[in-house]
């Protein structure tokens, strides 16, 4: 589940949103290199994750067993764990179950096979951030992977680009200095793109962010939405701020 | 054939019974003619001496020639007497001398055999020997053999009896047994029939009569019944799998080999590549949907189910879809009655459940449709209904089958799974989903009323 779910809070709190306004800041642009651990015995995706990672020049580990790997992830300093559900030794679930109980929150993604409803459901209840079914597209695994290895802190009450400021306690949006009504699901996608700034935000992303669904085909859903934000912030002439990536989804950058 | 006969289990409960009986039979009958013939033999004793107290008497009062016309007037075939004189010359009677024991007491019981004459049958004899007054000497004897042979006619007819009644036992326990293994062969070529792919095969049950026959026969009438649906069922999954998967793995082949016979250039070999992933993406998703499918169909065991506000997961898709919906010229709209409706569900398998009633709804119909969502809080239903061309009735039967689509549809994006997954995953949270027709249109109805709230 990414952080977005602070988004419900309709709380009228814009009293404090302009003291806020003066401490935010803009999140790192440059690409930097990432820890990363991947717990997976198949051989075929374990080289398929860790080659497409090294290629994005993340420094990867690798653990085959479920035993080692909670021994791993347990003791090294990492950003993001990629961790199969099905592994020998200690299946996916009971390991992250046994890092959860012993205090360690680095975030993680579980990967679970086809089908696996209650799989998936389960591995969010024990505390996984992202799931992710095999197979799946290096694109994905890589964004989802930004996105929670690179999250910000929470506390972050205003998020800025160009002329664009979203007040996220207010829940007010501006561009020049002009209010812009949006509706709840545009206002929330617009957040999950600033909060991810400089990194690619995929329509199945933003699909289970926003309006927590999980469709074989997101794009019918989610691009009328966007192309509904971006006509309301170009409307009075701003430059679109959104970027479409081919085949992959949205980025602000 | 008689082997098998033997063998069935209702011959074999005769011959046993039979087997008892005979048994009981035997022991009974040794014991009472044990008993009988004890009895016999004290009467005979009481018998002879009585009769010797008799010819005693008639002796001593009217003397030996009374005697011996007495004896010459009644004839007694199974008695007899002997008077004879001191050196033992026969003087009256006509009963063959017993044998005289060397210390001979004045009144003794013996037992000899006699050859039969013509006037008695002769053959074992039971005999009282009594000193009579004047030096004589009165045996009076009987032929066992007559009475013998009144108990063996006896014996004969009891044995006889038994005999018959042991017959009789065994030939209705064949007789029925005949009858069993006949239903059983029936009922065993049946089986064997279906087993051997005969899948119309019925076995014949008796209205009114339940036997115990009948009652097997039902309930292997009713497996086959249920087992030729789920292999129906397997049968028609299993062909449109074949044929579902087919298309996009044909026309994957196809890019390939266009790719491989086209320009040899990086671009054109990425471009190909991108296709042939597309695809395989596409065979990847309908076996996700069929698991999906398969694992709520076992009632998705491990889901976690929580009290879920069925109108705030109708506004959240809603919300979700009504921009894809107004791009394509239709109108999407939530109803709510009632009191809203609490369900126990597992919330995003019932959020994506309710986003493919929809989803179909806004797939299959034309621009202009109405698709409203509406929630009976009273009825705890959830309908999904549009006022489309609609589907007709033996569609909308087959509308939740695996892979269904209609003809008009074929042309429209989708797997033909959809519908069958929101079915399973609606009956794996207690409910039922059913097609109506919504004049026009078509109206699925989620309903809850049976469900836990």
């Amino acid at each position: 589940m990414l952080a977005i779910s602070q988004g419900f809070d309709f709380t009228n709190l814009s009293a404090i949103s302009s003291d806020l306004d003066r401490q935010s800041f803009q999140l790192p642009r440059q690409e930097s290199t990432l820890n990363l651990l991947i717990v997976e015995d198949d051989v075929q995706t374990l080289d398929f994750i860790r080659t497409g990672l090294t290629r994005r020049g993340h420094d990867v580990d690798i653990e085959r067993d479920g035993r080692d790997g909670l021994l791993r992830a347990g003791a090294g300093r990492y950003d993001v764990v990629i961790l199969d559900r099905m592994l020998p030794g200690l299946s996916g679930l009971d390991l992250l179950k046994a890092l959860r109980t012993s205090g360690v929150d680095t975030p993680v993604i579980l990967l679970t096979a086809l089908g696996g409803v209650a799989d998936r459901v389960e591995g969010l209840r024990v505390g996984a951030d992202d799931y992710l079914v095999k197979p799946f597209e290096m694109e994905e695994l890589d964004a989802r992977i930004e996105a929670i290895g690179r999250r910000p802190p929470t506390a972050l009450g205003v998020l800025r680009k160009d002329g664009i400021v979203l007040d996220r306690l207010g829940r007010r949006v501006t561009v020049e200095g002009a209010p812009v009504e949006l509706t709840y699901s545009e206002f929330a996608m617009l957040e999950m793109l600033l909060l991810n700034m400089g990194r690619p935000v995929t329509k199945a992303m933003l699909l289970e962010g926003v309006f927590d669904l999980q469709l074989n085909a997101p794009g019918p859903v989610i691009e009328p939405h966007m192309s509904r934000l971006r006509a309301k912030l170009t409307r009075l002439g701003a430059v679109d701020p959104i970027r479409t990536l081919r085949g992959i989804g949205y980025s602000i950058a | 054939m008689p082997s098998r006969l033997l063998r069935s289990a209702s011959v074999r409960l005769a011959a046993l019974q039979t087997l008892l009986f005979l048994l009981v039979f035997v022991i009974a009958g040794a014991g009472s003619l044990m008993m009988i013939r004890r009895a016999e033999y004290r009467a005979a004793h009481a018998e002879l001496e009585e009769v010797e107290d008799d010819i005693g008497d008639l002796l001593a009062q009217q003397g030996v020639s009374a005697l011996v016309a007495k004896a010459s007037r009644r004839h007694d075939p199974d008695r007899d007497y002997r008077l004879e004189d001191k050196a033992g010359r026969l003087v009256a009677g006509a009963l063959p001398p017993p044998p005289i024991p060397a210390a001979a007491p004045p009144k003794f019981w013996s037992t000899y055999t006699v050859r039969p004459t013509a006037d008695h049958p002769g053959g074992p004899v039971l005999a009282f020997t009594h000193p009579e007054p004047g030096g004589l000497r009165l045996t009076v004897g009987e032929y066992l053999a007559v009475r013998a042979r009144q108990d063996d006619s006896l014996l004969f007819g009891i044995v006889g009896l038994a005999g018959l009644v042991a017959g009789l036992g065994l030939v209705g326990g064949v007789m029925v047994g005949r009858g069993v293994q006949r239903r059983v062969d029936q009922i065993a070529a049946a089986v064997d029939a279906f087993a051997n792919g005969e899948r119309l095969v019925r076995l014949p049950v008796r209205a009114g009569a339940r036997s115990d026959h009948d009652h097997l026969a039902g309930a292997i009438n009713n497996m086959m019944e249920r087992e030729n649906r789920l292999v129906e069922g397997l049968r028609q999954v299993t062909s449109a799998i074949a044929h579902d998967l087919r298309r996009p793995l044909a026309h994957h082949n196809q890019d390939i080999a266009q790719a491989l016979a086209g320009p040899r250039t990086l671009p054109a070999y990425r471009r190909a590549l991108q296709a042939a992933s597309e695809r395989v993406e596409e065979v990847l998703r309908t076996f996700q949907a069929l698991l999906h499918i398969a694992e709520l169909e076992a009632g998705a065991p491990g889901l976690t189910l929580e009290a879920v506000d069925v109108g705030a997961v109708a506004a959240r898709i809603v919300e979700a879809y009504t921009p894809a919906a107004e791009a394509g010229g239709r109108a999407l709209g939530l109803r709510v009655s009632g009191a809203g409706l609490t369900i126990r569900a597992e919330p995003r398998v019932f959020g994506q459940t309710v986003a493919n009633l929809v989803e179909n709804a806004l797939t299959h119909t034309p621009p202009r449709t109405t698709v409203v969502i509406t929630i009976e809080g009273d009825r705890r239903r959830l309908l999904v209904e549009d006022d489309g061309p609609g589907v007709p009735e033996a569609a909308r039967r087959r509308i939740f089958d695996r892979f269904f689509r209609l003809d008009a549809s074929r042309s429209t994006p989708g797997s033909g799974l959809g519908l069958p997954l929101a079915a399973a995953a609606v009956q794996a949270f207690g409910g039922v989903l059913t097609a109506e027709d919504a004049e026009p249109g078509l109206r699925l109805v989620a309903d809850f009323a049976n469900a836990d709230a």
